[in-house]
């Protein structure tokens, strides 16, 4: 008897039904706008500033390593970074002159182990020894002051005495002192009578 | 010319990398040098530079080729070999490896050659014999200068 029941259940239309439902209620799903949480998480607003902000970085022998300052510092919680204003990173090196990386912005990533300065860069070393000073301009460039190297993509310009290079593309390794040009090299050097 | 000598360096490259410590670079790629009329072309070129713009170079290449106009004359020396250690200071070069020197019709070939661009003399050593080998000669090709026309015009006087 159950049997018979059970063959005579019109079993295509409801798979038809239960199929036009679940396609429903996926669309409805998907239009829906997404609720606006109200703790205004999702929106990019800071939730502290910093005026004339100062921080020192101290090795772990006790020297300071890096300092980093900025007129005012915001700081946003939905991305965990910080945004400086006018801000200087000053690299210190025992026995040779600090570098020093200046830009209008800077962004310190959640790790704080990451700055881009952006908005026209400069980073400059006074002359030592035989050396004369070391400037490097471009438009932006990431730092990593704990590993004392820094990067960047765009059009950079180094001069150092009587030597001017043009790049597309750079890396410098304040360690090691190595300084990598990887496209479209251009170089000067200006002869001393010249 | 003796006057490249005191004109900018300019060296264009694909990739480049300097040890600012040492003041050593290394540029590779297509690499062109040129100061004043002096123009030299290689696959890769290690500098050395000083404070006052002087410069030494190690250019390497399949080949590596050099150029430059000589003084008062327009004529041009033209070199190439495997490898070319340029003096920018002193003016001088040194090719090695299957160098060539050629000035107007003159041509010398030997293993290595010394191109002085003050003096704009040039010496050249053939390769030593080895293991049996006989060494590399050298080859120089010297065209002879032929008499200038207004001295062939000129009526010859005697009878």
């Amino acid at each position: 008897m159950r049997f018979t029941l059970f063959k005579h259940v019109p079993w295509f239309p409801l798979a038809v039904l239960l199929l036009l439902a679940g396609l429903s209620f996926w669309l409805r799903q998907i239009v829906q706008p997404t609720k606006l949480k109200l703790d205004g998480s999702d929106r990019h607003d800071p939730d502290y500033v910093i005026e004339k902000f100062v921080a020192t970085r101290m090795g772990a022998n006790g020297v300071p390593t890096h300092l980093l300052t900025a007129d005012k510092l915001v700081h946003y919680p939905d991305t965990d970074t910080s945004e400086l204003f006018s801000s200087h990173l000053i690299q210190y090196q025992p026995g040779l002159p600090d570098e020093h990386i200046v830009s209008k912005v800077a962004i310190r990533d959640k790790t704080g182990n990451k700055l881009y300065f952006d908005k026209g860069v400069t980073m400059s070393r006074a002359g030592y020894a035989k050396k004369p000073a070391l400037h490097i301009y471009t438009t932006n460039m990431t730092v990593w002051p704990e590993e004392k190297r820094m990067e960047t993509d765009a059009v950079v310009v180094l001069t150092e005495g009587t030597t001017k290079i043009t790049a597309q593309g750079l890396t410098y390794n304040q360690l090691t002192k190595q300084v990598v040009f990887k496209h479209k090299v251009r170089v000067v050097l200006l002869n001393r009578k010249s | 010319e003796q006057a490249d000598r005191d004109k900018p360096i300019n060296i264009e490259a694909d990739q480049g990398m300097s040890d600012m410590a040492n003041s050593t670079s290394r540029y590779e790629g297509n690499v062109i040098i040129t100061q004043g009329t002096l123009r030299l072309r290689a696959d890769r070129i290690d500098v050395q530079s000083d404070k006052a713009g002087k410069m030494l170079a190690q250019a390497y290449g399949k080949p590596v080729t050099f150029r430059q106009k000589q003084d008062q004359v327009d004529e041009y020396i033209e070199a190439q070999a495997s490898r070319i250690d340029y003096d920018s200071g002193k003016n001088q070069l040194k090719l090695t490896g299957d160098a060539r020197v050629k000035r107007g019709g003159d041509e010398l070939r030997g293993a290595v050659i010394f191109y002085d661009a003050v003096s704009q003399q040039y010496s050249v050593q053939g390769s030593p014999a080895t293991g049996g080998k006989s060494g590399g000669r050298v080859h120089a090709v010297i065209q002879p200068k032929t008499a200038t026309t207004n001295d062939a015009a000129k009526p010859s006087t005697t009878p």
